[in-house]
C-alpha cells in the first residue's frame, strides 16, 4: 500500500471532471467579454424579472419596438414593428417587417408575436405574467399584420413591448419542442445565437449571420457572472473582460491609469430613495418628524462625497429622460438642520428624549448603498434623531419589503422603469401605512388617461403628493460606472442593457 | 468507526438522510415565503397572489411537508424557482466543477503538506521546524476570502501569472485551489509531523539506525505508513467540508460549483434546489466514508474481520 | 456507606505555570489572547477616537506614517472618515463576545447532549448520533448560512447561528470520553452500588472529562471568529452601529486595491486572534490531554 491510494480518488475525479468542464470557446480578437454581477436567471423572457438577465437575452430576443433615450428622452423607434397606429387608444394595428428570420431558419410572422402574448397571459408561474394584463385581444389577419384591443384607453401598450417580457417567442418552434427542451436550446430573431450556458459562469453567444439588421459586429459573444466586485475589476485590468459593470468610484482613477482601460460613467433609468413607514404607532407618523428627517439630509454632500460627484441630488422619484419627470422637485432641494432641529422640538422631542430611527439598507445591490445609508444616518443623528442601521444581503432584504418587515426607513431603488405613472402600481396602504384621498383619484384615473399629456400631468401630481407627505423621500439619482477596455467603444445606456450591438472597436 | 461493515453503514444511512430531510425542511419553512423573489420589481399584490397560488405556497405547513416527502420518495424533487426548470439537473451539472474544485484543494494540500511535514519532522525543533509551524498555523488563521483575493491581487493583477477568475483550464484552477488548500495544509502538516515522530522512538527504528540506514529513508519507509491513517482520516473529512462548504471560495473566485449555487438558493429560498443539494452532498459524504474505510482495510489487515 | 475512590487528575496551578514557560508558542499564545482581552476590556480607555465618528471629508485617509496621513488617525480611515484605529480596538469586544459567547452556547449544548447520550446508551444515544451524523453530512458554512437566513441578523442571532452548527464536535468527544470514563473500574463499582446519575456525572465523569473538554472549547473560539466573518463576507454579520473586525474586513475588501489599509488592519487583528487561540490550544492539549492529538 503506497502513498498513492491517497491521492488517487481526488487524481481520478480531477481528469474527469476536467474533461466534462471546458466552455466553448470562441477566437478572442473577434469576441466581446461582459462581466455582470450576477448570473442570468433563466433564458426565458418572461421568466426572469431581473435587469442583467434582460440585459443578455436583448442580444438573442427582439423587442417589437426600441427603448431609446439616446436624444435625453423617452422615443420608441421601429424593431421587429415597423410602424404603430390607434385613433382611441383602445384598438391598435402594428405593421412587422417582412425580413426578419429565427435562428432556426422559420419566418418571422405575426403569428409569434400573439402567440408570445398569449403564452405570458395564460401561464401564471410566468414572472412577467402581469405584462400583458390590458391586452383584451389579439389578431393576426396576415403575416406582418397585428390587430390588439385593450380593455380601454391605453397610452402605454408601446410600454408593454420593451423591458423584462417583452421579447418576441417562435411559435413553431417552442410548440414543437415544449417550454423545457425549447429553453436548452431557445431560439430567436435578435443578432447572436444562443451556444451556451454554464450556470454561475457564462453564457455564450455568436453571430448570426443571417440577422436582418445586418452582419453583426462581434463572432461571439460571452457574458460571464462575477459577484464578488474587487475580482470583476481585477479581471478587466488583466485583459480578461472588456466590459465590467458597477465599478465603484473609488475605482475610476485605477481604471483611467492603467494602460488599456478606462472608466465610462452615465445617467441611468434609477433613483434612490428613504421609503417611510407612516403609521400612527411610529415616530415617523409624525409629519413634523417626516420633514425633519427631509431637511436633515445634505443630498449635495452625499452626491459629493459618496459617489464622488457621479450622480444627481433630488427629492424626486423619476429622473429627467422619464415621461412625467416632475422637474420641481430636483430643483427644490433644502438642507437645513436647524430647521430640521426646531420642527423636532415642535414635535415634542429633545436631547434627551431623541426619536428613535431604524433605517434599512442592501449591501452592493445599488452603487454605494450601504455608504448612503450610513451617512444619512449620521446626518439624522446630527438632528437630533436617534438612528440605527441595518444591513441586509440583497435578497433577504426584498424579502423583507413584500413582508413588510422595516423599522421607519428603508432604501429602495426604483428602476427600469419607462413611464413616471409606475409609482401609481405601489401599494401605499401596505408598504406606508400611508393613504390620501387626493392620491388615491389619481391613481384611479391614471389608467384611463385619454393622452399622453395626462398621464404626465397626473403622475407629476402624484409624485407632488408623495413628496410632499414625504411618504417616500427622494435622495438622489445615481450614475452607472462600467469599467471598459480600450479595444472597445462604449458609452452606456439609459436603460443598463448591454447590447453588444451597441459595442464596437476603434 | 474503521470497523463497521458497509452494509451496516448503509443501513444507517437511512435515518441519517430522513433527519437531513427534516432538517432542511424545517428550516427552509422557518425562513417564510419565496414569492417575494419570484416576482418582477414593479408587479402588484394581485400578481404575487396568483404566483403564490400557482406554487401552492399558501397551503398550511403540513401540507406542505407531505408534498416534500412525497417528492422525496418518489424521487421528484421538484421544480426550481430560481430557474424555473427540473432542480435535479440544476444541482448535477455543478457536480464536476465542485469535483474538481475539492481535488484541487486536496491536492494542493497534500503537495505542501507531504514535504514540509517530512522536512519539520527532519528538523525537529530547529528553526527551520518553528518557521514551519508558524506559516502553517498563519494559512489557517486567515479568513478565507481575505487570503482569496490577496492572491488575485497578487498572482492575477501584479504578477499576471494566472488567471483571474472562472473556470474552464487548469490555470483556472490554481488560485482557488490554493485558497482553499493553504488552511488545511496547516493540519496535515502537523499531523505528518508528530505521526513520523512518534515512530521514530519505536524499537525498530533504532534498530534500523543502528544498522546503519539513512534517516530519511526511515522515516519514508516506516513514518509515512504510520501517519497514513490519519492523514487518511483527515483527509476524508475536509473532503466533506469543501464538497458543498467552499462557498466563499467560490464566490470569489466565480466558480461554478455547488457551493456557489447552494448560497444562491438559499438567498432566494429556492427549496427544491436545498434539497437536492444537500441530499447529493449528503450521499457523496457517505460514499467518501464508504471509501475510507475500504482504505483502512487495505491499508491495515488487521481492522478486517 | 461510604467507600473510597481514587481522586481523579486535575492539573495544578504551579505545574501548569511551569509548563506554561517551558513552552514559547504557548507563552506566545496567552501573552496575545491576554492583550486582546485587555483591549477589549479597556477599549473606552485605549481608543483614541470616538469609534462612530464620521467625517465624509476625512474618508479613506491612509495610515499616519504614510503620504497624505493624519497623526490623529494612526491607522488612517474607512469609507466614512471614521478612526481605523479606534474601531479595531473597539471591535475586539465584538469578536470575543460573538467568539466567548458563542462558544459558550455551543459548549453548553455539545455538553448536555454528549452526556445524555454517552450515560443513557441505547436509544437516545442512537437518535443522538444519527441527529450529529445528520449535522456532519451538511456542510457548516451552508448550515450556517440557512440558520441565518431564518435567525436575522445581529449579535444574538450570530451566536445562535454558530452555536447551532458548532456544539456537535463538543458534544462527539464528550460522548466517546463519558463511555471511556464509564468503563472504568471505579465508575462501574459506584453505579453497582446505587450511586444516583446525576451525582456520579457531576463527582466522577464532568471531572474526567473536564480537560479534553477545556481543549476543545478554546479550539472553538478561533473557529467562531473566522465563521464571524465568512458570514459578514455572506452578508449576515453584526449590524452598525456594532462593530466587528469580521464586519470591517467584508466591507474594506473592495478597497483592497486602492485603500488597503481599511480591510488590512483588521484581516491582521483576526489572524493574530486565531493565531493565539490555536497556540494557546496547542499548549493546553499537550499540557492536559496528549492523547487529543
Amino acid at each position: 500500500m503506497s502513498l498513492f491510494a491517497l491521492i488517487r480518488w481526488p487524481v481520478l475525479a480531477m481528469s474527469a471532471a476536467l474533461i466534462f468542464a471546458g466552455p466553448q470557446k470562441i477566437a478572442a480578437a473577434e469576441t466581446l467579454t461582459i462581466a455582470q454581477g450576477n448570473d442570468i436567471l433563466s433564458l426565458d423572457p418572461a421568466n426572469h424579472g431581473n435587469n442583467s438577465t434582460e440585459s443578455a437575452l436583448v442580444n438573442i430576443y427582439d423587442y417589437l419596438v426600441n427603448k431609446d433615450f439616446s436624444q435625453g428622452q423617452l422615443r420608441f423607434t421601429p424593431r421587429l414593428a415597423l410602424s404603430w397606429s390607434s385613433d382611441d387608444n383602445i384598438h391598435w394595428t402594428l405593421k412587422l417587417r417582412d425580413d426578419v428570420y429565427w435562428h432556426n431558419g422559420d419566418k418571422f410572422t405575426a403569428q409569434d408575436v400573439k402567440f408570445t402574448i398569449e403564452r405570458s397571459q395564460q401561464d401564471k408561474k410566468l414572472i412577467s405574467s402581469g405584462k400583458f394584463r390590458r391586452i383584451k385581444a389579439v389578431e393576426a389577419p396576415d403575416d406582418t399584420t397585428l390587430r390588439i384591443e385593450t380593455d380601454g384607453p391605453d397610452t402605454l401598450l408601446l410600454h408593454a413591448f420593451v423591458g423584462n417580457g417583452a421579447g418576441i417567442l417562435p411559435k413553431a418552434a417552442f410548440e414543437k419542442a415544449g417550454k423545457d427542451e425549447f429553453f436548452k436550446q431557445p431560439v430567436g430573431t435578435g443578432p447572436y445565437v444562443f451556444r451556451q450556458w454554464v450556470k454561475s459562469d457564462r453564457v455564450v453567444l455568436a453571430k448570426n449571420p443571417r440577422w436582418w439588421g445586418g452582419t453583426p459586429k462581434w463572432d461571439g459573444v460571452v457574458i460571464r457572472s462575477i459577484p464578488e466586485t474587487t475580482t470583476r475589476v481585477a479581471e478587466l485590468l488583466t485583459g480578461g473582460v472588456d466590459i465590467a459593470v458597477n465599478v465603484p468610484p473609488e475605482d475610476i482613477a485605477r481604471l483611467n491609469d492603467n494602460k488599456g482601460t478606462r472608466a465610462i460613467t452615465f445617467d441611468i433609468a434609477r433613483n434612490l430613495a428613504l421609503h417611510v413607514r407612516t403609521g400612527k404607532d411610529r415616530v415617523t407618523g409624525d409629519p413634523r418628524v417626516r420633514e425633519a428627517i427631509d431637511l436633515a439630509i445634505d443630498r449635495n454632500a452625499i452626491v459629493q462625497q459618496v459617489l464622488e460627484g457621479h450622480g444627481g441630488a433630488t427629492r424626486g422619484f423619476f429622473p429627467p429622460a422619464i415621461p412625467g419627470f416632475a422637474p420641481e422637485l430636483s430643483r427644490d432641494i433644502r438642507f437645513d438642520p436647524e430647521r430640521a432641529k426646531a420642527l423636532l422640538r415642535e414635535a415634542g422631542y429633545s436631547d434627551r428624549k431623541r426619536p428613535a430611527i431604524k433605517i434599512s439598507t442592501p449591501s452592493g445591490r445599488y452603487v454605494k448603498d450601504r455608504e448612503i445609508v450610513e451617512a444619512v444616518a449620521g446626518y439624522l443623528e446630527d438632528a437630533g434623531f436617534r438612528a440605527q442601521v441595518e444591513v441586509l444581503d440583497w435578497t433577504v432584504y426584498n424579502n423583507k419589503v413584500v413582508g413588510d418587515g422595516f423599522g421607519e426607513l428603508y432604501l429602495w431603488g426604483m428602476g427600469s422603469y419607462t413611464d413616471a405613472s409606475t409609482l401609481f402600481v405601489d401599494n401605499f396602504k401596505r408598504h406606508y401605512d400611508w393613504s390620501d384621498e387626493s392620491f388615491e383619484k389619481l391613481a384611479a384615473s391614471v389608467r384611463q388617461a385619454k393622452s399622453e399629456a395626462d398621464r404626465i400631468a397626473i403622475s407629476q401630481q402624484g409624485q407632488q403628493i408623495v413628496a410632499e407627505q414625504r411618504v417616500r423621500i427622494g435622495l438622489l439619482f445615481p450614475q452607472s460606472i462600467y469599467g471598459v477596455s480600450d479595444r472597445i467603444i462604449y458609452t452606456g445606456r439609459f436603460d443598463e442593457m448591454i447590447a453588444a450591438e451597441d459595442v464596437s472597436r476603434p | 468507526m474503521s470497523g463497521r461493515s458497509p452494509l451496516k453503514a448503509l443501513l444507517q444511512f437511512v435515518p441519517v438522510l430522513y433527519i437531513v430531510s427534516l432538517i432542511v425542511f424545517v428550516l427552509v419553512y422557518l425562513t417564510g415565503d419565496p414569492s417575494a423573489l419570484l416576482i418582477p420589481e414593479d408587479a402588484s399584490e394581485e400578481d404575487r397572489l396568483v404566483l403564490v397560488a400557482a406554487w401552492g405556497l399558501d397551503r398550511p405547513w403540513y401540507v406542505q411537508y407531505l408534498r416534500y416527502m412525497g417528492n422525496i420518495l418518489t424521487g421528484d424533487f421538484g421544480v426550481s424557482y430560481r430557474y424555473g426548470t427540473d432542480a435535479l439537473p440544476v444541482v448535477l451539472e455543478r457536480i464536476p466543477a465542485t469535483l474538481t474544485l475539492t481535488a484541487g484543494g486536496l491536492i494542493v494540500a497534500i503537495l505542501i503538506a507531504l514535504p514540509t511535514g517530512i522536512f519539520a519532522a527532519l528538523k525537529r525543533n530547529s528553526m527551520p521546524d518553528f518557521a514551519i509551524s508558524a506559516v502553517t498555523i498563519l494559512g489557517k488563521a486567515m479568513p478565507n476570502f481575505w487570503v482569496g483575493i490577496m492572491l488575485i491581487l497578487v498572482f492575477g493583477v501584479w504578477l499576471r501569472l494566472v488567471p483571474v477568475s472562472g473556470s474552464g483550464s487548469f490555470a483556472h484552477l490554481i488560485l482557488p485551489a490554493l485558497t482553499l488548500g493553504t488552511g488545511f495544509a496547516a493540519e496535515l502538516t502537523k499531523l505528518i509531523r508528530s505521526s513520523l515522530l512518534e515512530i521514530m522512538g519505536q524499537d525498530y527504528i533504532r534498530t534500523a539506525r543502528a544498522k546503519g540506514v539513512p534517516e530519511i529513508f526511515i522515516i519514508l519507509r516506516h513514518g509515512l505508513r504510520n501517519a497514513l491513517i490519519p492523514a487518511l482520516t483527515m483527509t476524508s473529512l475536509h473532503a466533506i467540508a469543501l464538497l458543498g462548504g467552499a462557498l466563499v471560495t467560490e464566490t470569489v473566485f466565480s466558480w461554478p460549483g455547488l457551493g456557489q449555487l447552494v448560497v444562491q438558493a438559499v438567498y432566494t429560498k429556492d427549496m427544491a434546489v436545498i434539497q437536492i443539494a444537500v441530499f447529493v452532498i449528503t450521499i457523496m459524504a457517505l460514499t467518501i466514508n464508504l471509501t475510507t474505510d475500504a482504505l483502512y482495510r487495505l491499508i491495515d489487515p488487521r481492522l478486517r474481520h | 456507606m461510604q467507600i473510597s475512590l481514587p481522586l481523579p487528575r486535575i492539573p495544578r496551578l504551579p505545574r501548569l505555570l511551569r509548563s506554561l514557560l517551558s513552552n514559547k508558542a504557548g507563552l506566545a499564545g496567552v501573552a496575545i489572547v491576554a492583550a486582546i482581552a485587555v483591549t477589549a476590556l479597556l477599549a473606552d480607555h485605549l481608543a483614541p477616537l470616538d469609534p462612530l465618528r464620521r467625517n465624509l471629508s476625512l474618508k479613506l485617509l491612509p495610515p499616519a506614517w504614510l503620504e497624505g496621513g493624519n497623526p490623529r488617525h494612526l491607522l488612517g480611515t474607512d469609507s466614512q472618515g471614521r478612526d481605523l484605529l479606534s474601531r479595531i480596538i473597539f471591535g475586539a469586544r465584538t469578536s470575543l463576545t460573538v467568539g466567548l459567547a458563542a462558544v459558550a452556547l455551543s459548549s453548553l449544548i455539545g455538553l448536555s447532549l454528549g452526556l445524555l447520550a454517552g450515560m443513557a446508551g441505547g436509544r437516545v444515544d442512537a437518535l443522538i448520533m444519527r441527529v450529529i451524523d445528520a449535522m456532519l453530512a451538511i456542510p457548516t458554512m451552508l448550515f450556517m448560512l440557512v440558520v441565518a437566513l431564518v435567525a436575522g441578523t445581529g449579535l444574538v442571532p450570530l451566536v445562535v447561528v454558530i452555536a447551532a452548527t458548532n456544539w456537535v464536535g463538543c458534544a462527539r468527544i464528550v460522548r466517546a470520553d463519558v463511555l471511556s470514563v464509564k468503563e472504568m473500574d471505579y465508575i462501574a463499582a459506584a453505579r453497582s452500588i446505587g450511586a444516583r446519575p446525576l451525582g456520579l456525572i457531576l463527582r466522577h465523569i464532568l471531572p474526567n472529562i473536564l480537560s479534553s473538554f477545556v481543549v476543545v472549547s478554546t479550539m472553538n473560539v478561533g473557529t467562531v471568529i473566522l465563521a464571524e466573518s465568512s458570514l459578514s463576507f455572506l452578508g449576515f454579520g453584526i449590524q452598525p452601529p456594532e462593530i466587528s473586525w469580521g464586519q470591517m474586513l467584508s466591507e474594506g475588501r473592495q478597497y483592497l486595491a486602492t485603500s488597503w489599509w481599511v480591510a488590512t488592519f483588521p484581516g491582521i487583528a483576526i489572524t493574530l486572534t486565531v493565531l493565539g487561540v490555536i497556540l494557546l490550544g496547542d499548549w493546553l492539549r499537550d499540557h492536559l490531554d496528549p492523547r487529543l492529538d
